[in-house]
């Protein structure tokens, strides 16, 4: 038996910046010591501090090494796995504290999480299935096929008040009730892993870290509604969930825990990955469910909807990966469990993926209600360089920014939409005040227009029409009445597109209008981005007052826009200016403004 | 894997290993003192019987740690038994058979080791 185990991440984050070559080298230097009977190295998928990767934690102490590299390894092993020296310096510097070291428990970033989605992440082996069965895995599914009827099941679901956490927020249980009661031959259970929001990978990291979960999941979902195959559909940018989900899959197969007779029960199930291709609208379900039949991705109009007719014309269920990661613990552990956390009308817990303007990138998982502020301030530990907050996207390019006067909102699925934002998958961007409101949503309309499938004129013409009015704006030509008609056509989009991606896309403009119109006022009437961003808008000059004729100016200006005799006033040829503004960092005399 | 008893029976052969891997505050640590000259004297060995026998016997409540090597003044190797209240037991020139009744005694007894410590 092991006495210490030592945790490497191994999720797609800290994979990138090296977790790989530190677990061989791990193993190296463990056998250089004779360690090799008392320590194991285990890979696990996400613990979420993505900002410090690689991160390597040693148990049962819990010393939680950040930022290491595969030069620290022997140090790390031979000083503390053989001579019991915790290496401080190497610490998480969170964890350091002048009355020792505190547990990664104590520490900001973890203080005020909850993880129930997020349960095995970071905790166990991800390819091992036996670790995933230590931790009380399988036995959901074996209460519910054995002990429940599929009634039950769903009853368990709709008290639970679980929503779905791909973004919509609709009531899983209902959704199971409605496909449950459609009679047919065949029934499907589909998985969205295809996570298109750019920034959230919630999903990505449950399937990295703990996809037992999900293959359970699915399996208590087709018991509930009477179906015998699952679907999984991931996108192909995803490779390490993608074999790590196919090697759980094969497992749970190997085990008897897919397949005919499921615990000597009548119940059989099997499921199969499908790959997409990275489309932004395969997302969207009836899209999804088109590109899984081997279809181009288009969606379809609704009714009728999938619980009636989905995937190949019959009933289906689609739920997104953190839906079900939550769902074998509500059965274990009942809904009133799960109904104790969050907030009257959206219970249990969200993870969201913060990133932008923020020193812990990385993935948390709170209650619902928790605000806005506690995750961006305390949890995220705020802004970097001491800039000040200046709003946060959620739900990516179909949800809208959150300024900072309601930084403390409690989050749910009813606020965000009250406030003109929306809940998404959980992608939380976080903006200073170096960021222009108005060049975010040109930046998000220009994803829409590339991701929309053409289907629909409204989504396929408005939304590009919507940011030929945003790139007017930008570019200084705008006028008042631009913006009047862009509020305009952005309700007309909203009103008339077929699917989810048309009828969110001007989310971004409205909330942004909503939020910061006087940001646009600035770029309409005064010609004048506030937050210098709009490069078209932008005029540098240097003040002859406080220009001392360094020429350190000119030396860093890469188009030679800059002359000017040593000791002399420089000054800066605006035809040949690109406004960068390499200028104005490098001078150290602030005489160089931007206007 | 058809019944109930064999996904028990594989979580039972895990579940003690994969208790290391929880920070719950435990009431009780125990303090194993390693550094070259615990090695020397087999202070590994001990840390790990102490480990192994904490996490099979399910006495939750303990937490069996390696430590550097902390001058006690005493032949190694050295086990500190430390509790959340404060107390503490220090344990010398410790073998296998006194790491055992330390278990037993000490640590699911609650009654420290007189004639050892």
């Amino acid at each position: 038996m092991y006495r210490s185990h030592v945790l490497v991440c191994g999720g797609t984050g800290c994979t990138s910046s090296g977790s790989k070559k530190i677990i061989d080298k791990l193993h190296e230097e463990i056998d250089k010591n004779g360690l090799h009977e008392q320590v194991e190295v285990v890979r696990t998928g996400c613990f979420g501090l993505c900002a410090l990767g690689p991160i390597m934690i040693v148990y049962p102490e819990g010393s939680f090494y950040s930022a290491i590299s595969v030069d620290n390894i022997p140090e790390i092993v031979e000083e503390h796995l053989l001579k019991g020296n915790v290496v401080t310096r190497l610490l998480y510097k969170e964890t350091v504290t002048d009355n020792g070291v505190i547990s990664l428990n104590e520490t900001n970033f973890y203080k005020k999480q909850h993880r129930v989605a997020l349960k095995n992440c970071g905790v166990i082996d991800p390819e091992n299935i036996e670790e995933y069965i230590a931790l009380d895995g399988y036995r959901a599914i074996y209460k519910a096929i054995t002990e429940m009827t599929p009634d039950d099941v769903i009853n368990v679901m709709k008290e639970s008040k679980l929503r779905g956490r791909g973004g919509g927020g609709f009531p899983t249980g209902i959704k199971w009730s409605l496909a449950k009661a459609n009679a047919s031959d065949k029934k499907y259970v589909c998985c969205n892993a295809d996570e298109g929001d750019p920034g959230a990978f919630m999903d990505r990291s449950v399937l990295e870290g703990d996809p037992h979960a999900l293959i359970e999941a699915m399996a208590i979902a087709a018991y509930a509604i009477g179906s015998d195959q699952g679907y999984v559909y991931v996108r192909a940018e995803y490779p390490i969930a993608v074999k790590r989900l196919e090697f759980a899959i094969h497992q749970a197969r190997e085990y008897g825990l897919l397949g005919k007779n499921i615990f000597g029960t009548d119940f059989s199930f099997d499921m199969e990955i499908r790959l997409g291709a990275g489309a932004f609208v395969c997302g969207e379900e009836t899209a999804l469910m088109t590109s899984i039949e081997g279809n181009r991705g288009e969606p379809r109009p609704r009714p009728p909807f999938p619980a009636q007719k989905g995937l190949f014309g019959k009933p289906t269920i689609l739920n997104n990966v953190e839906t079900y990661a939550n769902i074998p613990q509500i059965i274990l552990k009942g809904a009133e469990w799960f109904t104790s956390m969050g907030t009257e009308k959206s219970k249990g817990t969200k993870v969201f993926a913060l990133g932008g303007k923020i020193n812990n990138t990385g993935l948390v998982e709170v209650p619902m209600g928790t605000t806005l502020r506690e995750v961006v301030e305390e949890i995220g530990g705020g802004i970097p360089n001491g800039k000040k907050f200046k709003a946060a996207q959620t739900g990516g390019p179909s949800g809208g920014c959150i300024p900072a006067s309601l930084y403390d909102v409690a989050i749910d699925y009813d606020n965000l939409i009250e406030i003109g934002s929306m809940m998404g998958s959980g992608g939380l961007i976080v903006m200073d005040e170096d960021n222009c409101m108005v060049d975010i949503a040109k930046f998000f309309l220009e994803f829409t227009v590339d991701e929309s499938c053409g289907k629909c004129t409204p989504c396929r013409v408005g939304t590009k029409r919507l940011y030929e009015m945003l790139c007017k704006i930008t570019s200084g030509n705008g006028t008042l009445e631009d913006l009047d008609k862009m509020e305009k056509l952005c309700y007309y989009i909203k009103a008339n597109s077929l699917c989810g991606l048309g009828q969110t896309a001007p989310n971004p403009v409205l909330s942004t209008l909503r939020y910061f119109r006087d940001e646009y006022i600035a770029h309409v009437v005064d010609k004048r981005c506030p937050a210098g961003v709009c490069t078209d808008l932008l005029k540098y000059s240097i003040n002859p007052d406080k220009c001392i004729g360094c020429s350190a100016c000119s030396r860093v200006c890469p188009v030679g826009a800059i002359s000017g005799e040593i000791k002399k006033t420089f000054v800066i040829d605006v035809s040949k200016c690109i406004k960068c503004g390499a200028c104005m960092t490098k001078c150290r005399f602030n005489a160089i403004s931007r206007g | 894997m058809k019944t109930l008893e064999e996904l028990l029976a594989v979580k039972a052969k895990l579940a003690p290993q994969m208790k290391l891997r929880t920070l719950h505050d435990k009431d009780t640590t125990v303090i194993v003192s390693m550094g070259e000259k615990g090695l020397a004297a087999g202070a590994d060995k001990i840390l790990c019987r102490l480990s192994e026998l904490v996490l099979i016997n399910d006495i939750d409540h303990v937490t069996v740690i390696q430590s550097g090597a902390k001058d006690y003044g005493v032949p190694d190797p050295v086990v500190e038994v430390k509790s959340a209240s404060g107390g503490s037991t220090v344990y010398s020139a410790v073998d296998m058979e006194m790491a055992e009744k330390i278990v037993k005694e000490h640590l699911v007894g609650g009654n420290p080791v007189k004639s050892l410590s």
